[in-house]
């Protein structure tokens, strides 16, 4: 039987505890996702911003725009709760992190492929930059938005962290896209891809140390 | 006048046991589920005003929320401090995500997977102290079948009390993940989407393994209506 007390005691625990409210939250969570969003935007600036050259413009704007695409596809797999408070399923999940690079690889050599020497391989250029620039600009959203998202996920947060990680990384290559140039596959494989599945698996870690319902003591 | 009181609807309890059954709808899959219980839409109504920042709404959610999660708490883990404590746990979850709260969302299926996944923690958290506590056991919930009133004759409380005893022990007998999903269908009131939900599965899986208890259930107690 539930005793009076219990319920004193919870109604004072969570009157000594402030909790947003759903306008408060709205707030707070628009600021975290401009910062999210502004630093990852600042270090593109400074590592030199959108590097167009040798790549036709049109050629540029279809690979990012079409990544751009995959990006959203993904976060809001990833980010969206539909009409539940439990969040999307686990094979939604995990169909959001596992479509994600396979889908922006075959676009960008779908694009790549019909434009000469496009594909050609660029043996100073095996993708170790492009992975760190990736994993550079992913790291704070990933983080920011975990954060926002705490404690969030009672049912599968390590699926819940791995897409978003996918989905933040995906998101980080469009700009990486408007950076470089090749698309060579096996650089694609080394700087796009992998990122993608480095933050897949940062998110699956910090899904379950930060994302996931924890009970306390 | 006398009657047993059955938590289970006699779709399932075999012969006639089910002597005032549960009315609740049986295709709880598609109807939803808020509209056929007004403790849930209470419920719901109560988490969105909350959401919206009427604090007094939290005491009526408690009310609304806490029965259910305290018996689900207790049936689990066979200890009354604990779940207080998951309990009191649980209402806190709730109340720092308010404003988290999806507009037209169910409150009880979210209740119960933090309730879950709090209790699995704590059980986690607690076995390098090596208290042998089995998730999702029946406990303190004496049987499925309460006599209500003890009226009747002596042999018909004790056949009565008899069936409720194998009805538990059937129940502990089944598999875990069986048994979990039949009694968050049966017990707690959820719908199949929404127990799967709650389990991270595929709502054709808790089906079939709820179907499987209710298999098991029937076929093990099917001997034990008919001595009576």
């Amino acid at each position: 039987m539930l005793s009076p007390d219990l319920k004193q005691r919870i109604l004072a625990a969570a009157a000594a505890e402030a909790s947003p409210t759903r306008r408060q939250r709205v707030v707070r969570s628009a600021i975290r996702a401009a910062s999210a969003l502004a630093v990852p935007l600042l270090l593109f600036g400074l590592i030199g911003g959108a590097r167009l050259a040798p790549r036709p413009p049109w050629l540029v704007a279809t690979t990012a725009l079409g990544t751009a695409v995959i990006a959203a596809c993904a976060l809001s797999g990833a980010f969206g709760r539909g009409p539940s408070m439990l969040g999307r399923t686990r094979r939604r999940l995990l169909t959001a992190a596992v479509v994600a690079p396979v889908a922006f690889l075959i676009w960008k050599v779908a694009a790549s492929s019909g434009v000469p020497h496009m594909m050609d391989p660029w043996p100073d250029r095996p993708g170790l930059r492009c992975f760190a620039v990736t994993t550079l600009l992913a790291a704070w959203p990933l983080v920011a938005l975990a954060w926002e998202q705490r404690g969030s996920d009672p049912v599968h947060p390590r699926s819940l962290g791995l897409a978003l990680g996918v989905g933040i990384a995906a998101a980080a290559a469009v700009l990486v896209d408007l950076w470089c140039p090749v698309a060579h596959v096996p650089h694609l494989l080394i700087g796009h891809v992998a990122p993608m599945l480095l933050l897949g698996g940062l998110g699956v870690m910090l899904g379950a140390r930060v994302l996931g319902v924890r009970a306390e003591g | 006048m006398s009657f047993l009181r059955v938590t289970y609807p006699s779709s399932w309890l075999p012969g006639d046991m089910a002597v005032r059954e549960d009315t609740r709808p049986r295709a709880r899959e598609e109807a939803p589920a808020a509209a056929l219980d007004p403790e849930r839409e209470r419920a719901n109504a109560a988490m969105e005003r909350y959401a919206r920042g009427e604090d007094q709404a939290f005491s009526q959610l408690y009310d609304s929320l806490a029965p259910r999660l305290h018996r689900y708490l207790l049936r689990a883990s066979r200890d009354p401090g604990r779940a207080d404590d998951l309990l009191q746990q649980t209402m806190l979850r709730i109340h720092r995500a308010r404003g988290r709260f999806v507009v037209g969302a169910e409150v009880l299926p979210w209740a119960f997977a933090i309730a879950r996944r709090l209790l699995i923690d704590s059980v986690r958290r607690r076995k390098n102290e090596r208290r042998t506590i089995s998730l999702e056991t029946g406990g303190h919930e004496a049987s499925p079948v309460e006599v209500v009133a003890d009226q009747r004759p002596a042999d018909e409380v004790i056949d009565a009390r008899r069936l409720g005893s194998a009805i538990a022990a059937e129940i502990e007998r089944l598999p875990e993940s069986h048994r979990v999903a039949f009694e968050l269908i049966q017990r707690d009131g959820l719908s199949i989407r929404e127990a799967a939900a709650v389990l991270g599965a595929t709502p054709t899986a808790v089906k079939l393994r709820a179907h499987r208890a209710y298999v098991a259930l029937r076929s093990a107690l099917g001997d034990v209506v008919d001595e009576q």
